[in-house]
């Protein structure tokens, strides 16, 4: 079952090295990775901002807007890897990470161990940027092969690409000039992998990747203790 | 390559020049050197310190012999296996595994945060025969699983274009199973999608 916490309860009741972190609305969630090396230091938040944008917040700036989840079947030694792991990423691949709609089960890296680079027009969301740590770790939270396509997902990514266009216009220099074309190409083949399912995933995750009937639902029960219907 | 001709040339031709006192240790680098993109990890600066204070026949005498001595060295011994790009590899990783053992001695998150950051800044760089060789040089006994393990997930997504992951992860699973632990549990995931590593079958009861 989904145990859900408040953002006010994160300190001190959070006691693990990895959770996960997530905010929004009916429209538009967000999801990212709270990790710490060391269980006296607060908690950051790793999470994929948007094209080009992996940014580590500090607790000062995410706590009171998070709601968070632990993943009590990693046990210490794995939650303490996976924590340092979360941070070289951090600090070898800022600004590195496209955005993109198109999520390959390999991950978000390529055969070689680099990062998908940007001119190959391929990308992750908040969410799947958050399948693949764990992915590429050795923790396959979710079984992508399960995956439904469903008639909200057009919605959201066409809401996407136009966020996508709207950022261009802002920062020109940081896209490619096929990467938004590419993506529009994805819209209504790309499943989309929900912030509040993959929440939900990584949290119950012991072994077995979950498949999308139970992420889904597990996502909804999550979105309704966040109070979102 | 550094050839054993090419050394005993220099040899000779310090002695028929009567090179003088003012033997610069770039030059002698630059003769041991040659046949090599790189300057030999294994010049040691005592030995340059020795050459550079010496400025009679008999230290011109004393360098050769000692040149010969090292020569033989470099032949016989694991400094040969130095001037190999592979070695020079592995002698990188090992340096790294050393960091490594040492800060896990501490038994908190330095040596797992040295470790990755290692990792990362290799994968970045595209070196993945650094990674490769992290893999097969690790020692089991001298570190933590935590971090041995780490080592595995931390190289799990590139593992099919490194050649010493199945070998490492296969030493691992056998490892565990030696001291008993609950390997299947500590490895899971990591043969998800592997075909050739499986665990072991003590592991699988």
């Amino acid at each position: 079952m989904i145990h859900l916490h408040s953002p006010q309860q994160l300190c001190p009741e959070f006691s693990s090295y990895i959770g996960i972190g997530i905010q929004g609305n009916a429209s538009q969630r967000h999801i990212g990775i709270l990790f710490r090396n060391n269980k006296e230091d607060k908690p950051k938040l790793l999470h994929l901002a948007f094209h080009l944008r992996l940014k580590c917040d500090s607790y000062e700036k995410f706590n009171n807007d998070y709601f968070w989840l632990i993943c009590p079947n990693l046990d210490d030694d794995e939650q303490l890897q996976l924590a340092s792991h979360v941070k070289s990423v951090f600090d070898k691949n800022q600004n590195r990470i496209p955005y993109g709609l198109a999520y390959s089960s390999i991950g978000s890296f390529d055969s070689d161990g680099t990062l998908i680079e940007n001119s190959k027009n391929l990308g992750l969301t908040c969410a799947t940027f958050v399948m693949a740590l764990f992915n590429d770790f050795g923790f396959p939270i979710i079984d992508t092969d399960s995956w439904e396509l469903r008639a909200d997902d057009t919605i959201w990514q066409n809401h996407i690409i136009n966020c996508m266009k709207d950022d261009r216009k802002t920062h020109p220099q940081i896209y490619s000039e096929t990467h938004i074309d590419e993506q529009i190409k994805n819209i209504g083949i790309a499943s989309r992998f929900k912030p509040e399912e993959v929440a939900a995933s990584a949290h119950i995750f012991e072994e077995k990747p979950i498949i999308f009937q139970e992420a889904e639902s597990f996502g909804k029960c999550l979105l309704s203790k966040m109070g979102i219907n | 390559m550094l050839n054993q001709l090419t050394v005993a040339n220099s040899t000779k031709t310090y002695r028929e020049n009567e090179v003088s006192s003012e033997i610069r240790k770039d030059y002698i680098v630059a003769v041991i050197a040659k046949g090599s993109t790189e300057i030999p990890l294994f010049f040691k600066p005592t030995y340059a310190e020795k050459i550079l204070t010496r400025s009679t026949s008999k230290a011109i005498h004393s360098i050769e012999k000692e040149l010969k001595q090292w020569t033989l060295d470099l032949f016989n011994k694991e400094e040969t296996e130095a001037i190999d790009p592979a070695n020079f590899i592995n002698k990188e990783a090992k340096s790294h595994l050393n960091q490594i053992y040492s800060y896990d001695k501490s038994s908190d998150s330095k040596a797992l945060s040295y470790m990755f950051d290692l990792i990362e800044e290799a994968f970045s760089k595209h070196d993945l025969l650094l990674v490769d060789a992290l893999l097969s040089n690790i020692d089991l006994v001298r570190t933590r699983k935590i971090v041995f393990i780490g080592l595995l997930r931390g190289t799990y997504r590139a593992r099919s274009k490194l050649k010493s992951w199945n070998s490492c992860a296969l030493q691992i699973s056998k490892f565990l199973d030696s001291n008993g632990e609950n390997t299947k549990r500590l490895l899971r995931g990591l043969n998800q999608f592997n075909d050739s590593f499986t665990l072991t079958s003590t592991t699988m009861s």
